[in-house]
């Protein structure tokens, strides 16, 4: 049985581990654009994936490395005690033990039940993570009902295009073993759209985006509140739609105008003519509350649109790609571990604790 | 397949079902003659949306001399009467947003805001055109 301590210090690792990969990412980010690569999407893609999958294999990347060889790595709050012992930082000794234990203290009042406002937030998380599942598990719910009422218009090896009359946007997901493109039926009338629909969403599986998009949202539910991890899925979600957007047009040699006018014309037909299309005039109310839940704060389409017409350049060269993910791992990795509990007794460590105990016997003989 | 029976009509099938309840009945080939002209359609698209019709229940087909046949299951009267009853259907429509890839995300769009970014295409690259 899995002690409920051990389960909170995982979850809390792995938001921080979260964390520091959208600082890291964000940092190279930056050093990108300003180095003339800002729009070179294929390539902060490729990095913002590498984040998440780094994130997703640290914890057995650090068992390695402690078990063959690379020993213990120095935590953060190693550091902080040897700057303490030097005295770069001037602190009440008992205080600064306190600080270094606090997450530790706390998760422990957590699982003992001592601290009320603690156990509230704890409940408050597990509300949050609970809500979430349930909207993921609808979700699927819906595109496997999607899947299964759509019609089969044809097989491209595991790749199934269909067509369904409840969607207005193409789209596409995968199973187990298939994938599945879903295009609204009235794009079936206009063969130059459903050309470029199709060959966007392939585009998609080819990249690999369906299995980074059902990672995220199968961890979802464990990093609801941490916002490292909606700006990772903002940043995901965005430059994986531009590098498929550059990556189709080279392929089929489709050009700028024709796309974007192709996106504008799904647009209109899915957010414009689809609630005048159901002719429900007495009813918007109910269709524009089903179309809430979905509906993003602010327009993306004059952002991809804009990106388009400004066109994909800078690319970095493969030696460049490279290090840039060396140094995202590195970075992630390092800072993982720093942040991870201490297990070992360090001779510092030692020092601190029995300044620490001297300075409480102190106290209790001179209260 | 798995579709419910008698769902409402989208804009393209209530086309496809104008143009069946004006023929009385047709081949798929008859229909796709029939259907107004305005944009060139596939005649194996016109095929598939006879289908869906017919499995939502509003068409039925026989085939007469190796040909499908397809008339309309459903009368116009009927449908408009099914139609004003079943509004409350719209709130079960659109699209998931999680374990998905779309072509393009919810948004709120205005016909000005469409209207701006057609003059950024038109403006910035129009001219791109081969």
């Amino acid at each position: 049985m899995i002690r409920p301590e051990a389960l909170m210090n995982l979850l809390i690792d792995a938001n921080l581990a979260l964390m520091i990969a959208a600082l890291a990412f964000a940092l190279i980010e930056g050093c990108m654009r300003f180095a003339g690569y800002g729009r070179a999407y294929s390539a902060r893609l490729r990095l913002v994936m590498a984040a998440v999958y780094v994130v997703a294999l640290s914890p057995l990347v650090l068992f390695f490395f402690r078990t063959y060889g690379g020993g213990e790595i120095p935590g953060f709050s190693d550091l902080m005690i040897a700057q303490f012992l030097k005295g770069n930082i001037s602190i009440h000794p008992i205080l600064f033990d306190d600080l270094l234990s606090a997450r530790s203290s706390a998760v422990a009042m957590v699982a003992e039940g001592r601290a009320p406002l603690l156990i509230l937030l704890a409940f408050l998380l597990i509300g949050a993570a609970l809500a979430r599942l349930i909207y993921v598990a609808m979700n699927l719910f819906q595109v496997m009902s999607l899947v299964r009422g759509a019609i089969t218009l044809r097989r491209i090896g595991r790749i199934q295009v269909m067509v369904s009359d409840r969607v207005h946007v193409p789209f596409s997901t995968r199973g187990l073993r298939r994938f599945y493109v879903v295009l609204p039926q009235d794009i079936l009338m206009d063969a130059p759209l459903m050309k470029v629909a199709i060959g966007h969403e392939l585009q998609h599986i080819r990249q690999r985006d369906l299995e980074c998009e059902i990672l995220a949202a199968v961890l979802s539910p464990l990093f609801v509140l941490n916002p490292a991890f909606w700006y990772l899925s903002q940043k995901l979600r965005g430059l994986r739609e531009f590098a498929c957007d550059f990556e189709y047009m080279r392929r089929s040699g489709c050009a700028r105008v024709d796309y974007a006018r192709s996106l504008v014309k799904v647009a209109e037909a899915a957010f414009l003519q689809a609630p005048q299309r159901t002719m429900f005039a007495f009813s918007v109310p109910f269709v524009g509350r089903s179309r809430l839940f979905s509906r993003t704060a602010r327009s993306g389409l004059k952002t991809r649109v804009n990106v388009l017409v400004a066109g994909e350049v800078g690319k970095p060269g493969q030696m460049l790609n490279m290090g840039l993910l060396v140094v995202l791992a590195g970075m992630i990795l390092t800072g993982t571990a720093m942040l991870q509990k201490s297990t070992g007794w360090s001779h510092d460590r030692i020092m601190m604790s029995t300044v620490v105990n001297l300075e409480r016997l102190n106290s209790r003989n001179n209260p | 397949m798995a579709r419910r029976k008698n769902e409402l009509l989208t804009e393209v099938e209530l086309e496809f079902m104008q143009t069946l309840w004006d023929l009385g009945e047709g081949t798929v080939r008859e229909v796709h003659a029939a259907l107004p002209q305005v944009t060139p359609r596939a005649y194996t698209s016109v095929a598939t949306v006879l289908k869906v019709l017919e499995g939502k229940g509003y068409a039925s087909s026989e085939k007469k001399d190796r040909t499908l046949k397809y008339r309309p299951a459903f009368g116009r009267s009927a449908y408009e009467v099914k139609f004003l009853r079943e509004t409350s259907d719209a709130m079960f429509g659109g699209a998931p947003s999680a374990l998905v890839a779309r072509l393009i995300e919810d948004e709120n769009l205005s016909e000005e805001n469409l209207d701006e970014i057609r003059k950024i295409i038109e403006e910035r690259i129009g001219r791109d055109t081969p």
